[in-house]
């Protein structure tokens, strides 16, 4: 039997959410369904990576080198899994859209200042980890600008507090208004129009129809859901990721520790092409630096609280491509890294580097596989001018704009998130990004979709 | 680790044979990463768990290569040693494994990375507690 729901949203990540807590605030009836279940498991173990990322966080894209990607597959979508550090699109990005894509402008202002509110966006209430102080510490000797991201977390009198993910806020809110349901571990293998209305059908065996669908399925299931449906006009073509490379640090201190948790100092100086922060840093984490790094290996047991991780990513200029492949559940995700990215990100490491050592660490391990360890800021020169594709190790945690939103002919959605051709279907998600935007894209995520729901419902009141 | 072995039963099945060359070749790597002072530790099989369970979970245009090149690395150290990976003594085993790292086809340097990585990952979280 066919179930009809005026709004379904498919996804319960950061798109998903804020669309589902809007349309239902303002008396609209939802169906969100998600692909994952809800669980409550400690952070950045490996039980997480197995029970809320998709394909248990075994993910790369196609082509030489391979970047390593990790997507959310859990109630409230990447928001559970990432670190949660705050930014508002850059305003350069902004204007780069409007003349590239025909992105048509708003008021920003009010809509991110909305978001921050109902995030509690907020710097840390305690003093960072040691490591994350580092970045501080580098970018100050060298005179560079270093400075602390906000988080979306509810800090409580201890400090500690709670990270504000989509599970705790919009979703939450959204169901608490009884105009809002949630069915969980329901996958969605297609949609297709019937009639006046959109037919969902999950793989279960279920099936709605709504008069409304909106994908918030992020940068890869997006338009691999559209493919699959056979409405692939356009889509899918023009991924974009931030290429990373990692690079582990090896002080004479300790910086690292069993309660670390997040980093929060990004390094800004050369912003938004590239950016320098800090990972999370557990013995498990250190010990997959070590994969191209014998010697870091042989001291991650003893010599793990004097290591963090630190990385550089840079805005990625190619083009990614998503599609189907015959009897497949899961999409083929291809990525050109080309010679320029691998160039920035070699100019990248270098300064990383100078910044590290300028910040006291002894040894720096580049993942770059056959590389030596750096025992010096004189060691910084024997870095490669471009980062060699055949033993570089890139991997990436933002990935969007794989139907990218603009008034262009390029853009298969408008500027509001409307699928071009195809009433009643509606795109808020990472996908809509018109291309890499430099900064931890969440907030945007958030903002386009906010606004793009706004618009729905002043269009359809 | 109950949480890993809960998932694991909810996994896919895998033909034994595969699970016998995926399970030696995830102890090889631990007990190279971490040798033990006396006899194998038990913390070796959940880490052989958990890379089943993450083998059941890759994209099945990733794990159908996968599967071929685990049967090609068990199998084909015959031609070397007279016998499968399965029944090698640690030494050979390490030794296999070390032939494929070097290997100048980057498939074959991959396939050992993956396995490596996640061994290596699992086994240093356990750490963690």
């Amino acid at each position: 039997m066919t179930e009809f729901v005026p709004h379904i949203v498919i996804g319960s990540g950061p798109g998903g959410a804020t669309t589902a807590y809007h349309l239902s605030r303002n008396g609209r009836e939802v169906l969100v369904l998600e692909e994952g279940e809800s669980v409550s498991v400690e952070p950045f173990t490996p039980e997480e990576m197995l029970r809320t990322y998709r394909s248990g966080g075994i993910t790369a894209t196609v082509g030489k080198p391979l970047v390593q990607y990790v997507e959310g597959c859990t109630v409230g979508g990447g928001s559970e899994i990432n670190s949660g550090l705050y930014h508002r699109t850059p305003e350069e990005i902004l204007q780069f859209w409007k003349r590239e894509f025909g992105l048509v402008q708003t008021d920003w202002e009010p809509v991110f200042r909305q978001i921050e509110k109902d995030l509690s966006v907020s710097l840390m209430a305690h003093t960072p980890p040691k490591a994350s102080l580092k970045l501080k510490e580098g970018a100050e000797a060298l005179g560079w600008s270093a400075q602390e991201i906000p988080r979306w977390h509810k800090y409580g009198n201890t400090g500690t507090g709670e990270r504000q993910t989509m599970s705790k806020t919009y979703l939450k809110w959204a169901l608490e208004s009884g105009r809002c349901r949630l069915e969980s571990k329901r996958r969605v293998v297609s949609i297709g129009r019937h009639g006046s209305h959109w037919r969902v059908l999950s793989v279960c065996g279920k099936e709605w129809e709504t008069d409304h669908l909106f994908l918030c399925c992020g940068a890869i299931y997006t338009p691999f859901l559209l493919q699959r449906s056979g409405l692939n006009k356009g889509v899918g073509r023009t991924l974009s990721l931030h290429p990373t490379v990692k690079l582990t640090a090896l002080f004479d201190e300790e910086v690292n520790d069993d309660t670390m948790g997040v980093c929060v100092h990004q390094v800004k100086e050369f912003a938004p092409q590239m950016s320098f922060g800090c990972s999370i840093s557990k013995p498990g984490h250190l010990a997959l630096a070590g994969l191209d790094q014998p010697d870091l290996l042989r001291r991650v047991d003893f010599q793990w609280k004097q290591m963090a991780v630190y990385y550089v990513n840079v805005l990625g200029t190619s083009h990614g491509r998503v599609r189907t492949v015959p009897a497949s559940p899961d999409p083929v995700v291809s990525y050109r890294v080309t010679d320029r990215e691998l160039g920035e990100l070699a100019v990248g490491l270098k300064r990383l580097a100078r910044l590290l050592f300028a910040a006291g660490a002894q040894r720096l391990y580049p993942s770059i596989t056959g590389q030596n360890p750096l025992k010096g800021p004189s060691g910084v020169e024997s870095l490669p001018e471009i980062l060699p594709a055949e033993r570089s190790r890139l991997m990436t945690v933002h990935l969007f704009g794989s139907c990218a939103a603009g008034e262009r002919d390029i853009c298969p959605v408008d500027s509001f998130g409307n699928l071009k051709g195809y009433p009643g279907l509606h795109i808020h998600d990472a996908a809509v990004l018109c291309s890499a935007p430099g900064v931890n894209p969440q907030g945007t995520v958030m903002a386009l979709a906010y606004r793009s729901t706004l618009d729905f419902l002043e269009r359809t009141a | 680790m109950t949480g890993i072995s809960l998932i694991l039963s909810e996994s896919v099945a895998m033909p034994r044979s595969l699970n016998a060359i995926v399970s030696a070749l995830c102890t090889t790597l631990a007990l190279q990463a971490r040798p033990p002072e006396g006899a194998i530790p038990r913390c070796y099989n959940p880490v052989t768990r958990f890379v089943l369970g993450q083998f059941s979970n890759t994209p099945l245009h990733m794990r159908a290569p996968l599967t071929l090149a685990i049967y090609l690395f068990g199998y084909s150290s015959v031609l070397f040693y007279g016998k499968p990976f399965t029944l090698l003594c640690q030494r050979r085993r390490e030794a296999w494994v070390a032939r494929w790292k070097a290997a100048s086809l980057s498939p074959f340097r991959d396939f050992i990375r993956y396995f490596e990585g996640l061994s290596l990952f699992l086994l240093y979280s356990e750490n963690d507690d």
